[in-house]
């Protein structure tokens, strides 16, 4: 029993571990040829072979919650580490970051940096970022006559784009003007981030983009997960059931309602890997088992409706100012207050003769835990002068949600219900 | 000059020289102790050059430092005499050192120092069971038995919770995936992590977030990242041989105004700890894990660049790449209101509800000397106090003084309620139940708590009587100056009657007694009125120069004195109220800055026009009713619309 126990905790740990390791699982997009990944391969081999400047951008983009970005940076790690084992060391790598480096003189600094770590050149702390381009400029000068390539990563490119794009400029002009192999790969969230580009730095550039887009295809979803959960399941020692027996849940139509459920809210894969991983660590260590449970509670920990859940957490007092406030709106009035909610509280009162009527310095205080929960906020940011109950508020949640929330718990009164319907 | 410190087989210090009251005498090649009890001479010898010196070599303390600095191995030693319930003088400064580091030292010394730079037997020996004792107390952190029990009998209503939290969070040798909390305030979530905390303070020296502001290091975002990793990385790879020890970083949001501030304290205890405890040699297979906890995110938002802060923070675990660093969120926003616009990956949520009604009484049943006792009270008091608040903090403060009320008919505390003392003590507690059940807060009065209740019980018979329904008190219970109760009530009404109306409420003579007011009520009127309202409700009281509210505080001031004289005049009494005016005139200004700051009057914006000051009365109407009538003013009369 306790064999099996310590069996069941090793399985969760590689589990864990494999599905942390998110390089192996994207590993598997480089197979197919028409693939973003083969492109981009093409690109930066033929810049290495020929020894020509080159650059791209890669765009994916960014809805509710999608994170194809990942995907597309885990692509170009991959990408560049085929490379690397391809041409060793013709290549050396520059990665900057546009949350880290958007400062045209920390970047400039930080590629010397980089560039001397490559080249075992000791970095001076000192040096001026006119003398860093300096630098910069005589490196890839050198590396056009050994033949070798420099690949600028520039992650959020966007962030690079905001003020002077000083940096860029120096970067695409010396590619230019000097015989260098270089190649500036971007990457970016915003889809018309090489709109945000100036002329002189746009003209320089050359119009490569690629596009990231979410797998649609159930199926080539399907495979990843399979992928990543039975891959080499049977290097480790757990009863040999166990990849049967999941592939069995994979089967259950069930299942693939949850994960269906799963993918219309948020069709990424990380997401996905993110629900696997939470219904990994629910396990149940004594079985060693994953079973469909497991799937289900991970799949409703991952897309919990917050707005709903924060609702329910609320007293009674709290829900009858949101739906005194929900029936202000419907009467169009367009902006209002605490005053004009505790009127309208009064009137229901005074129509309904409710229990819960409390003194005003009461629903005060619970006016103030609902700003707390962010159901309700200001209108605006003046006035601060004013005290609370004069400043127009306006609710942060729509009347689904207040009526879903109002229906899913039995102890809320009735009337809450019928007063907002 | 840099001087090895091998040359020197002890340093004394000044202080050592002033306390034994030595003299150096270098011509004679030794030291002179003065002391009354033990006056000798030690000669001194030069170990180096094999003979004796000239002279004494001296170190000064600058070199100390230089040496110190340059990270040469320094030994500090000092001679105490040891004997029983005897204290020895160390200074000030020494005595901090000796403090932070009381658990280092072994009980029994090492009978010789410790051989130059590698070898941790020593000094490194000391701190490596200090590390032990660091690691087993937290080692378990998150995955281990010992803190996730100690934590589920704190809190047993988040059993679930913790375990989730537990699971999720990874522990020694699982890799987690940055975590988001969420919570609503009081959840239990704070103490939660202050129990960790506390474990933590409790086995190693406290770690403080310290705030310097110009720190001798400047930070900017890019030198951030590859700091803590390299600290982290440091962190991780030096691990204890038998435990995986999980390291804690808390940077609460709260105590920090500015990244700047929130990653120098990160850094600060990553390097506080890496002092602490020292490098291990490689060959071990067990991973330690480094948490960093960002407390209070919901307040980043409020900072310039929030956005590209909060990136980073999201971001923060794929620009370290390390498996061995934990990222934990704790926020009481739900993760939908931080919007990044980069590609991270976005954190697993936890989500710490509001308790329910089960939850609270089981929360407050907890740890009470009569439990049968509370649980009875409790039985009456904690539903309808559920439907206003469900916070814990606020329950407690209100549960605190109706349980002594609903105490006070019993003799003894520790008595066991039947059903007929329930009942009665019901009967007893419920007329206090409405009133508290309607304040947010109570002020305790001056008055002795015997009379207050006496007084209590005539008032609530009263009251009971008259209305049955909990109502305000009809006295204000903080005292106030006659001059300050005017003015208060001449704000108020500055701040409610427009400033066209003044002249016809006080006119010349300040009568407000004869003035007529003749309104037709027509459509158009009435309209009016609704909207002038509505404006009252959305825009609240007016705002007013100080001008005008001197001008009414004159007019009513002096309406009061006619009526307080001719009042003396009709009583017969020969109390003057001569010079009144001039009396209550005399501090207005003063008293009109003691309601500003008593919060009753607020400082507006400034006119644009008139570019003086203008204020505005905050009181509610209640309030100024209240005044009025201890006043025995007549209020009403002067307010439009009544």
């Amino acid at each position: 029993m306790e064999q099996q126990q310590t069996l069941a905790v090793n399985a969760q740990i590689e589990l864990r571990r494999r599905l942390c390791d998110r390089k192996s699982i994207f590993s598997i997009f480089s197979e197919s040829p028409n693939s973003n990944h083969s492109k981009l391969k093409f690109i930066v081999s033929n810049s290495v072979t020929e020894g020509c400047n080159n650059s791209v951008l890669l765009l994916g983009p960014r809805g509710c919650g999608q994170k194809e970005v990942e995907l597309r940076a885990k692509v170009l790690d991959l990408v560049i580490e085929d490379l690397k084992s391809e041409h060793h060391d013709l290549i050396s790598v520059v990665k900057l970051d546009g949350i880290l480096h958007s400062d045209d003189n920390c970047a400039l600094k930080e590629i010397a940096k980089q560039l001397c770590l490559e080249n075992q050149l000791l970095f001076s702390k000192m040096a001026s970022s006119d003398d860093n381009s300096q630098f910069m400029i005589a490196v890839l000068r050198e590396y056009g006559l050994a033949h070798k390539t420099v690949i600028f990563v520039l992650d959020e490119f966007d962030l690079f784009a905001q003020g002077k794009q000083r940096l860029l400029y120096s970067l695409l002009d010396a590619m230019q003007s000097v015989a260098s192999q270089a190649v500036v790969i971007g990457a970016s969230c915003r889809l018309d981030a090489d709109q945000l580009l100036e002329k002189r730095v746009r003209s320089r550039f050359s119009h490569r983009k690629l596009l990231f887009l979410p797998p649609n295809k159930e199926d080539r979803k399907r495979q990843v997960f399979l992928h990543s959960l039975t891959w080499k399941l049977h290097c480790f020692t757990l009863d040999s059931k166990f990849p049967l027996l999941l592939l069995n849940i994979f089967k259950d139509t069930r299942f693939m309602e949850v994960l269906d459920a799963l993918s219309d809210y948020d069709s990424s894969i990380n997401n996905l890997l993110n629900f696997l991983f939470v219904a990994v660590c629910d396990m149940a260590l004594d079985t060693g088992y994953l079973s469909l449970d497991n799937f289900k509670t991970a799949a409703l920990s991952i897309q919990r409706p917050f707005k709903l859940e924060i609702i329910q957490g609320c007293s009674i007092l709290e829900l009858y100012i949101l739906v005194c406030m929900k029936r202000l709106e419907d009467k169009e009035q367009n902006s209002y207050n605490f005053n004009s909610v505790m009127k309208e509280y009064k009137g229901i009162h005074v129509s309904y003769q409710i229990p819960d009527y409390y003194s005003q310095n009461v629903c005060l205080r619970a006016f103030e835990h609902l700003l707390q929960r962010e159901l309700i906020c200001f209108m605006d940011n003046r006035g601060h002068s004013l005290s609370i109950e004069f400043r127009p508020v306006k609710l942060l949640i729509s009347s689904y949600e207040l009526h879903q929330a109002l229906k899913s718990n039995r102890f809320f009164p009735a009337l809450l219900h019928k007063l907002i319907s | 000059m840099a001087v090895p410190l091998d040359d020197f087989d002890v340093i004394l210090g000044n202080d050592f020289l002033h306390m034994g009251s030595i003299a150096l005498m270098p011509f004679l090649r030794g030291l002179f102790v003065m002391n009354k009890s033990h006056p000798c001479f030690v000669p001194a010898a030069n170990t180096i050059s094999g003979k004796e010196s000239t002279k004494l070599s001296h170190l000064s303390a600058l070199q100390v430092k230089d040496g110190l600095r340059k990270g040469e191995p320094t030994f500090l030693a000092t001679l105490v005499e040891t004997k029983a319930c005897k204290a020895a003088n160390v200074p000030d400064m020494v005595v901090e050192v000796l403090e932070g580091f009381n658990d280092v030292m072994p009980a029994e010394l090492p009978k010789e120092l410790p051989p130059q730079r590698n070898g941790p037997e020593g000094v490194g020996g000391a701190q490596k069971t200090v590390a032990r004792a660091v690691g087993g107390g937290i080692h378990s952190a998150i995955q281990g038995p010992i803190w996730r029990t100690s934590l589920v009998r704190i809190l047993p209503i988040r059993t679930s919770k913790i375990m989730a939290l537990g699971r999720h969070g990874g522990g020694r040798l699982l890799e987690p995936l940055p975590l988001f909390l969420k919570h609503s305030s009081t959840t239990g979530l704070s103490e939660a992590l202050r129990e960790t905390h506390k474990g933590l303070a409790e086995d190693t020296p406290h770690v403080p977030c310290s705030n310097r502001a110009g720190g001798s290091q400047r930070l900017s975002q890019s030198s951030i990242a590859p700091q803590m990793k390299t600290h982290s990385t440091d962190r991780s790879s030096s691990s204890d041989g038998c435990l995986g020890v999980s390291f804690f970083f808390n940077a609460s949001c709260r105590t920090c105004h500015n990244p700047k501030i929130l990653f120098e304290s990160v850094l600060n205890q990553l390097k506080f700890q890496e002092k602490m405890v020292p490098k291990e040699s490689e060959g071990q297979d067990h991973k330690s894990m480094v948490y960093l906890i960002f407390d209070n995110l919901e307040l980043v938002r409020d900072w310039e660049k929030h956005s590209v802060i909060i990136s980073m923070l999201f971001k923060l675990y794929d620009i370290l790449k390390l498996p061995e660093v934990g990222l934990i969120f704790i926020s009481n926003a739900s993760p939908d209101t931080y919007y990044t616009n980069t590609g991270s990956l976005e954190p697993l949520p936890i989500y710490f509800p509001d308790y329910t009604e089960d939850e609270l009484y089981q929360i407050f049943s907890r740890n009470q000397e009569n439990p049968k006792l509370y649980s009875s009270f409790l039985d009456i008091t904690l539903k309808p106090f559920c439907r206003i608040t469900r916070r814990v903090d606020e329950l407690s403060i209100a549960f605190q003084s109706l349980f002594q009320k609903y105490c006070e008919p019993l003799s003894d505390s520790r008595i066991v309620p039947t059903g007929d003392m329930k009942r009665m003590l019901f009967k007893d507690l419920n007329r206090h139940l409405a009133p508290s059940l309607n304040e947010t807060f109570s002020i305790p009065s001056h008055l002795s708590y015997q009379e207050e209740a006496k007084k209590d019980k005539v008032r609530w018979k009263a009251n009971v009587k008259n209305s049955g329904h909990g109502e305000a008190l009809d006295d204000i219970n903080f005292h106030m100056s006659v001059s300050a109760k005017y003015l208060l009530i001449s704000a108020f009404l500055a701040s409610r009657n427009r400033a066209t109306l003044d002249a016809a409420l006080f006119d010349s003579t300040g009568g407000g007694d004869n003035r007529k007011r003749k309104r037709k009520i027509s459509e158009a009127s009435k309209e009016k009125k609704e909207t002038a309202e509505e404006e009252l409700l959305m825009k609240g009281p007016g705002t007013f120069p100080l001008e005008r509210l001197l001008a009414i505080f004159q007019c009513i001031t002096s309406v009061m004195e006619d009526s307080l004289d001719e009042g003396v005049q009709e009583s017969g009494s020969d109390l003057g109220a001569e010079g009144g005016n001039s009396e209550l005139m005399s501090d207005v200004l003063l008293q009109l800055s003691t309601l500003c700051n008593a919060n009753f009057i607020s400082k507006g914006g400034t006119c644009p026009l008139e570019a003086s000051t203008r204020y505005r009365s905050t009181v509610s109407e209640e309030l100024a009713l209240k005044v009025a009538r201890s006043m025995k003013f007549p209020l009403s009369q002067y307010l439009y619309q009544k």
